[in-house]
């Protein structure tokens, strides 16, 4: 499974969606189930999932799905 | 977030702030006030923000507020350390998405010592997911004064519970002592209290006189009375019961040890006598000030099968998470001794009615 479509999942899953429904434009601005609790159950999510981990600046601004799946994928070809 | 922005609030925005407040806060009538905003955020001993205001706000794509979270300052012992600290008040942002989390952001950014109160479920939601410890329920600490009659005002039947009441009573009464201590107007601005005649507290906002006068003498429209020994300090507050003749007294501050409390005591009950004070309590997380005022009558809240009714006036508070301790390192899981530390219901028993 590559990374996009595990994301995906995991976004779908968290924010309650059907996953058909995530793609790169997907953000805070553009779902409303996109709220505080639910990006911070997402980040965590991510965390465990990728095996990663987020500083608190990062946090906040990966707040929609093509930057939060680029940090991924970086973070994971490390 | 696109479409929202944060600033720090300035004189100008206060009009339109004080009118979401009415909707925000209408069960809270001290919210609304200009002069308690000021007091609260501007006129604090520890400023954290190089603003008007120690306070933050949300607008929308139209400018309007839609978002407010507020803080203050304050110096904290822990260890043998003194840090900075800042806690969290007003924290608001319904229907905002994102937003409220960074609101949240922005106050993380301006102090590492973070102390969040009186959290309802969906800001103790977020905070719980940041892995912050977090207590659920300020331990309260009460004591009949006079048994018959907190039974007849607050429907407490049982005949355990009134047999609690009555032993309460008793032992308050034995514990009262023959001397008083001193009341003062005001404290001397570098006197300090701490707990060290207890062993010490892990952990406790500095008891300066110059944050015991911000916190408890100039604040508007409220009326706390102070008392002092060579090494301990009492703060309390007497609240009518609504609708009666009686009233409760409120400890907000208590360092005395056992003989200094008994003489506390004694200069409390002359001082509100006319009042009628049935009832007299304290909130407090540290556990050994709770074993003391046990030996003088005090019981803790869990005691009675009945609960003893905790608020006498009218006043909102939505539930919730009383206090939560995000120290570095940060969004890692670990605990905090809650009973080691010197939290008071003080901290943030700030909106309610003066009396």
């Amino acid at each position: 499974m590559t990374i996009r479509l595990k994301l995906a999942d995991l976004v779908a899953a968290t924010l309650e969606l059907p996953v058909e429904q995530v793609h790169d434009r997907l953000s805070s601005d553009t779902s409303e189930s996109w709220d505080s609790v639910h990006h911070l159950m997402l980040i965590l999510a991510v965390e465990d999932a990728f095996g990663i981990h987020f500083d608190e600046a990062e946090l906040l601004s990966l707040t929609n799905f093509r930057d939060l799946l680029a940090t991924v994928e970086t973070r994971a070809a490390r | 977030m696109a479409s929202s922005a944060i600033h720090f609030c300035t004189e100008r925005d206060l009009p339109e702030l004080m009118e979401r407040f009415a909707d925000w806060y209408r069960h809270n009538p001290r919210l609304q006030e200009r002069a308690y905003f000021d007091w609260q955020f501007r006129d604090g001993p520890t400023r954290l923000a190089d603003a008007e205001y120690d306070f933050l706000i949300l607008r929308n794509a139209a400018d309007e507020i839609t978002g407010c979270l507020g803080f203050a300052g304050f110096e904290f012992r822990v260890g043998d350390e003194v840090r900075l600290g800042g806690w969290t008040h007003n924290w608001m942002a319904p229907q905002q998405g994102d937003a409220g989390l960074a609101l949240l952001w922005r106050f993380m950014e301006l102090v590492e010592n973070r102390f969040l109160l009186r959290l309802n479920e969906k800001s103790g939601a977020v905070v719980k997911l940041l892995r912050v410890p977090m207590l659920g329920t300020m331990p309260r600490w009460w004591a009949a004064i006079d048994a018959e009659l907190v039974t007849a005002h607050f429907n407490i039947h049982q005949q355990e519970d009134r047999q609690h009441l009555t032993q309460s009573a008793e032992a308050f009464r034995r514990a009262i002592g023959d001397d008083e201590v001193h009341r003062l107007d005001c404290f001397a601005t570098e006197d300090e209290f701490d707990l060290g005649r207890f062993g010490g507290a892990t952990g406790l906002a500095r008891r300066t006189g110059r944050y015991l006068n911000w916190r408890y003498r100039d604040i508007p429209n409220h009326n706390y009375q102070f008392l002092r020994t060579e090494t301990g300090v009492g703060v309390y507050r007497l609240e009518q019961v609504i609708g009666t003749d009686v009233s409760v007294i409120r400890l907000l501050e208590w360092t005395f040890d056992d003989r200094e409390t008994r003489s506390a005591l004694a200069t409390v009950l002359a001082d509100t006598a006319t009042q009628n004070p049935v009832l007299i309590d304290f909130h407090t997380t540290f556990a050994p000030l709770g074993d003391m005022l046990r030996r003088c009558g005090f019981v803790p809240q869990s005691m009675t099968a009945t609960p003893m009714p905790d608020l006498f006036r009218p006043t909102f508070h939505s539930g919730g998470y009383a206090v939560a301790i995000d120290l570095p390192p940060h969004r890692q899981a670990r605990s905090v001794a809650f009973d080691k530390w010197y939290i008071t219901a003080g901290d943030s028993d700030i909106d309610r009615v003066k009396l």
